[in-house]
């Protein structure tokens, strides 16, 4: 395939198709990259916009940024995929308005290193910075001020979004921007946005650790402490049992003002020097992290963590501890792990307890995971976040009997109105998905409307059957169904 | 699209009359196989393994025949099969036949039809098979060999040839589809008491389609090329490969 025309700026296919996964590095597949040519980011929507409706409906097309998401959302097998470094050029930040203007292919990473130093921060930012504002609102991600700030969309003012059809302006009076937001990439390629930043005082973190005895006493204290707080996290230990079970180390934490630093600290209140101190090695075997090996991790960890403690941390600190390790998702040895993370509402805790406490009866090995609580959710049909607790927790893929241990939990998630999050999913059932997501419908058919053909369909997307429109139903009888599957969200 | 555990949506099953391969797949339809392709000569036994899914799940199982001897009908019905189908993300390998060592020694057209069905049939499926896989960019080839193949014994030659061009094909085609998103495994099973060995006597480490199918479904969820079943059998013919052959040729099995 290629496009030239007056702007002199040819796009083709990169020619061999590569094996790419997600983060997870389970499952796989082989896609072709676009090329957009020598110079990268010299582009034009408009020419790409050309170049998708001149490639053949049935080639399937998704934008792909750091490849943060576990599972298969950025996967198109045997199909196309756009790479982050071809969406890059655009870094235009106004002070006076606060408001960033940048490609879709610009990381959090970037955004931090150019703006924390003259006092900035992003709105949101997830557990690592390594995400694309492309895959940040695909995903609609959130951090750890969920419950004061909302998702990532939530702080997006406007956005461009290309298609088969042409290149769009989206603000969120647009519903096809909230079906962009947390739509996975499956409404077309997002090339650039505006994000709402924020200023900040120092770049450092003023942090209160607390540990916990167990699971009702975590729960308690994010309750009645998270609204003093703008930021708040638990990590909790799903391996702990018995009296223990959800023993938990909670951090609670708001940017540090000038007078809260050490001295040395204010002699440069905005000083960022982010760095990386590891990389994991490529062979791991996939019997390094096993049960006992991570039970002696946790232990140590929870030990070492204060009854109740006051503290000055840097952001990657407090808010990337992951980052410091290059590629640690090759810890888990060749066949891969994945992320379980669920959402349950309010008053459900007991149904969180019981999933704790199959996860840890089971022998699912994981590190800590981690629990936080969501505030409201953004409109987007597929975000993720809801009010509730959310749960997060990496599973090697060693034993084929996660399978059901994680079917059964879905169930129960489901049935206490909660969700599975997409962006990390890659092995939930497609027939709870109407359940967990009733906007499901909504979102098709906006997606169909804004992607007729479909063309963007991602290998989430098709074992997912997300894009796929009900069948009309005649009969009251259906009607019923349809209605009951909605679930009591 | 095969899951992040190896869980396929959708099965084509060349052999479908074999009893490894319908415990497989019962297992994949317990969790997220909805389409199941039976391919195979004898619909009697096909039509038994399709009731015996249906009557515990709502899976869609569609019957076809398919005569590995008929090597020029294999790619049309292989095309035809990914046409109709497009989602197909599993391909079994479980056809075969164990002949009658005995009779087939010393038949020169019994020998050909076991090597057309149990050698020429599979590479011919196989090869069809993998063209598809790598346009669709993912999916997983599951074959069905024997440690009959890994060292050929004097009470099994015919058959355990016959394994063994498909052991060693099956290997240099998963070698040649690195890379291209698709994934093989090779399952090497010993004795295993279906309705194809009910004749025979018990072999040592004897295991059932049960177990073979626990073993294939592990080997794809961590995705391991080369899987022996039961696992123990890797060790005996480790040994058994390096007894000279004159001490080999008198064992009893």
């Amino acid at each position: 395939m290629t496009d030239s025309n007056d702007f002199g700026h040819a796009i083709t296919d990169s020619g061999q198709p590569v094996v790419i996964s997600g983060w997870g590095r389970s499952p796989y597949s082989s896609s072709t990259r676009i090329d957009f040519g020598d110079t990268p980011g010299r582009y034009r929507p408009e020419t790409l916009a050309r170049y998708i409706s001149a490639l053949p409906p049935s080639n399937r097309i998704i934008a792909r940024g750091l490849g943060r998401s576990y599972g298969d959302a950025s996967l198109c097998a045997g199909g196309r995929f756009v790479s982050p470094d071809d969406l890059s050029q655009t870094f235009d930040f106004d002070p006076a308005t606060l408001r960033l203007r940048v490609s879709a292919g610009v990381s959090l990473d970037e955004i931090m290193r150019r703006l924390i130093p003259s006092g900035y921060f992003v709105p949101v930012t997830p557990g690592t910075r390594y995400v694309t504002i492309g895959g940040a609102i695909a995903a609609d991600i959130h951090g750890k001020n969920h419950h004061k700030d909302g998702s990532f969309a939530q702080h997006v003012t406007r956005m461009q979004l290309v298609t088969a059809s042409g290149s769009e302006e989206l603000t969120p009076a647009d519903e096809l921007f909230w079906a962009t937001a947390g739509g996975l990439g499956m409404t077309g390629i997002i090339t650039e946005a505006t994000i709402q930043m924020r200023r900040i005082p120092t770049s450092y973190m003023k942090v209160t650790t607390e540990r916990t005895p167990d699971l009702e006493e975590t729960i308690v204290r994010m309750s009645s402490k998270d609204e003093q707080f703008q930021y708040s996290v638990a990590w909790i230990d799903c391996l702990a049992t018995g009296s223990s079970l959800g023993r938990s180390v909670i951090t609670w934490a708001d940017h540090a003002e000038v007078a809260d630093l050490g001295r040395k600290q204010m002699r440069d209140p905005f000083g960022y020097s982010p760095r990386t101190r590891l990389t994991a090695p490529d062979m791991a075997p996939s019997w390094l992290l096993n049960r006992a090996s991570i039970k002696i991790f946790n232990e140590a960890w929870y030990r070492k963590a204060p009854v109740h403690a006051e503290t000055t941390e840097t952001i990657p600190g407090y808010f990337h501890p992951l980052d410091g390790v290059a590629d640690w998702n090759r810890l888990y040895g060749k066949p891969g792990f994945l992320q379980y993370q669920f959402q349950i509402p309010f008053g459900a805790e007991s149904v969180l307890r019981h999933i704790i406490e199959r996860l840890s009866g089971a022998r699912a090995s994981s590190f800590l995971a981690v629990l936080k609580r969501f505030g409201p959710g953004s409109p987007g049909p597929l975000s993720f976040p809801a009010p509730g607790w959310t749960l997060a927790l990496d599973i090697p893929i060693n034993d084929p009997r996660i399978a059901s241990l994680l079917d059964g939990l879905d169930y129960l998630v489901a049935g206490a109105g909660g969700r599975v999050y997409l962006a990390k999913d890659s092995r939930v059932a497609k027939d709870l998905i109407p359940v967990m997501y009733p906007g499901l419908t909504e979102w098709a058919e906006i997606a169909q409307r804004a992607d007729p053909e479909y063309r963007f369909i991602s290998d989430l997307g098709r074992r997912l059957e997300l894009r796929k429109l009900p069948e009309p139903k005649a009969s009251l009888l259906g009607t019923l169904a349809t209605r009951n599957r909605r679930g009591p969200n | 699209m095969i899951d992040a555990l190896g869980q396929p949506q959708c099965v084509l099953v060349i052999g479908g009359g074999s009893d490894i391969a319908a415990a497989a797949v019962d297992r994949w339809v317990d969790l997220r196989t909805d389409t199941v392709i039976l391919a195979g000569r004898n619909f009697k036994e096909m039509e038994t393994v399709q009731s015996k899914l249906q009557a515990h799940s709502s899976v869609k199982v569609e019957i076809a025949y398919l005569d590995l001897t008929d090597h020029s009908s294999i790619e049309p019905f292989v095309d035809d099969a990914f046409d109709r189908f497009p989602d197909i993300d599993l391909v079994l390998l479980a056809a075969g036949q164990l002949g009658d060592q005995a009779e087939d020694e010393i038949s020169p057209s019994r020998v050909e039809a076991m090597f057309d069905t149990n050698a020429t049939g599979t590479a011919i499926t196989l090869t069809a098979v993998a063209n598809r896989l790598r346009r669709l960019g993912s999916g997983a080839i599951v074959v069905l060999s024997s440690v009959a193949g890994e060292r050929v014994r004097r009470s099994n030659y015919v058959y355990g040839s016959t394994k063994a061009a498909l052991d060693g094909f099956s290997l240099g085609l998963a070698d040649s589809l690195s890379g291209s998103g698709v994934r093989l495994v090779l399952i090497r099973p010993g004795f295993v008491k279906t309705k194809m060995t009910t004749h025979l006597a018990n072999a040592p480490l004897a295991t059932t389609p049960d177990r073979v199918a626990d073993d294939i479904v592990a080997a794809l969820a961590k995705n391991r090329l080369l899987t022996w079943s039961p696992g123990a059998m890797r060790w005996v013919m480790l040994v058994y490969k390096h007894l000279p052959r004159s001490i080999a040729r008198k064992l009893p099995f």
